[in-house]
């Protein structure tokens, strides 16, 4: 894969980058850090991508990995009830986005990889490193976290 | 509605983007702007741990991690099957049972046809109505379904055909109206299968804080479950018997543990979050022997099989 190559299609998963650095870290400081750390991250390995056709999901773990990194970075030891509510920008679908963002990570990553992202579940089981059934279960304990939040249906 | 899901995020800052062409642009000028840290250390840790697991004595019954690999259904079809070597020391492994069984043959027949068919593009191009059967399969076309069949036919397995949450410790054992099989357990949810099969999400309250996931595979089910262990070479197995007196087997990983234990009526596999290196989400501190060991005691395997 070529510079520009690279370069396009990190180009193109700019919202994604976004958005699941926005899942994990609340400082806009913190995410533009942990992007930085990804792309250099993924360009370095890009020869250890065996499918190019993995290469969003390939990425965005590379990224989660870095935001864990930048969270362990901060604090010794962050504790999973103890993570920091994930702070979104402003503007967009409010309403659900502070109820997506006020989820526990457990349920917070899968439910933005899987509706805001369109990963599939085996993409998603890749990039958590969680087996399938568990994301299928989260996705299903996030919905029904987001119903009693939200009061209504859950946007399928 | 699906608008609700796109809107959700505003646009990408112009911080953000700016920091990404900025770092882009300095890998094209500059594409290996960094090295490799592998040291001396790393490679004599290396070589010491394949000295010790090579030295490991092994019980006639032990069966590696590395013998209940099968083809990551995520490789496209040119890529690695089982038998080789993953790429980049990724090992996807089955939880249904030990190598002989049928329940880990069928699992890893049926992920050697999902890497080698685009469901995707298949779906695409004939969109079909499947019965209720395969709804909790990855299942989405004809084609998928008479694979399934033929499959599950072959090894004379049966499907799963309902599933049901808890949320609770008591919960589970009154749906599956068992004598308690956990200790110590701070919080537990999940689903079941109509078999008593099911999968746990669950963390303790005393000693060490564990979080982990437990697998309950009843024989004679088929389940397309797997776990992805990273490199299966980083792990250090070797037989345990619990206190209780249940023979299980125990895999220490850097990142992850593995309690798996083979039972008459089921196959039990647990996934630790946790490893030797510690986890920065759900284990902060690094997993030792003895506590792999302290953890297996939490589970009455016995109970549960």
């Amino acid at each position: 894969m070529t510079a520009e190559e690279f370069t396009v299609r990190i180009m193109d998963m700019k919202k994604t980058l976004y958005h699941v650095s926005c899942g994990i870290l609340r400082s806009e400081a913190d995410r533009e850090d942990a992007v930085q750390e990804c792309i250099c991250k993924a360009w370095e390995k890009r020869d250890s991508l065996k499918s190019e056709s993995a290469f969003r999901a390939w990425v965005t773990r590379i990224l989660i990995n870095e935001c864990y990194d930048i969270c362990r970075r901060g604090s010794k030891i962050v504790l999973l009830d103890e993570m920091p509510e994930a702070v979104a920008p402003e503007s967009g679908d409010r309403e659900l986005r502070d109820a997506v963002m006020g989820l526990e990570e457990i349920y917070r990553m899968p439910i933005l990889l899987f509706y805001v992202e369109g990963f599939s579940i085996r993409e998603i089981s890749r990039i958590l490193q969680i087996p399938e059934g568990t994301v299928k279960s989260r996705l299903f304990a996030g919905r029904g976290k987001l119903r009693e939040v939200l009061s209504e249906e859950v946007p399928v | 509605m699906r608008d609700s899901w796109d809107n959700m995020f505003e646009e990408v800052p112009a911080s953000f983007e700016a920091r990404m062409r900025e770092t882009l642009s300095a890998l094209e000028e500059k594409p290996k702007i960094r090295r490799f840290r592998f040291g001396t250390g790393a490679l004599v840790a290396a070589a010491l741990l394949v000295a010790v697991l090579g030295g490991t004595a092994l019980a006639t019954d032990f069966f590696g991690l590395k013998s209940l690999t099968v083809t990551d259904p995520n490789a496209s079809p040119a890529a690695v099957s089982a038998t080789e070597e993953p790429a980049g020391g990724s090992t996807v492994i089955a939880l249904q049972g030990v190598p002989e069984s049928p329940e880990f043959q069928a699992n890893a027949e049926w992920m050697d046809f999902l890497a080698s068919y685009d469901a995707a593009a298949m779906a695409q191009e004939a969109a079909v109505c499947l019965p209720e059967k395969y709804d909790l399969y990855s299942v989405s076309t004809q084609d998928m379904a008479n694979e399934l069949d033929r499959i599950i036919r072959k090894y004379h397995l049966r499907l799963h055909t309902s599933m049901t949450d808890f949320d609770s410790e008591d919960t589970l054992y009154a749906l599956l109206e068992a004598e308690p099989f956990l200790t110590d357990c701070a919080a537990v949810s999940g689903y079941l299968y109509e078999d008593g099969s099911f999968q746990a999400y669950g963390t303790n309250v005393s000693g060490k804080s564990y979080e982990y996931q437990l697998g309950r595979y009843v024989k004679g089910a088929f389940s397309e479950v797997t776990l992805n262990i990273g490199s299966a070479e980083d792990y250090e197995e070797w037989i345990y018997t619990t206190s209780r007196g249940d023979e299980v087997q125990l895999s220490l990983g850097p990142s992850r543990c593995v309690v798996m234990s083979d039972q008459p009526k089921a196959f039990v596999a647990i996934n630790l979050l946790g490893g030797t290196e510690g986890n920065s989400l759900f284990m902060p501190e690094p997993v030792t022997k003895e506590d792999l060991e302290a953890f297996a005691e939490l589970f009455d395997f016995a109970k549960l099989g």
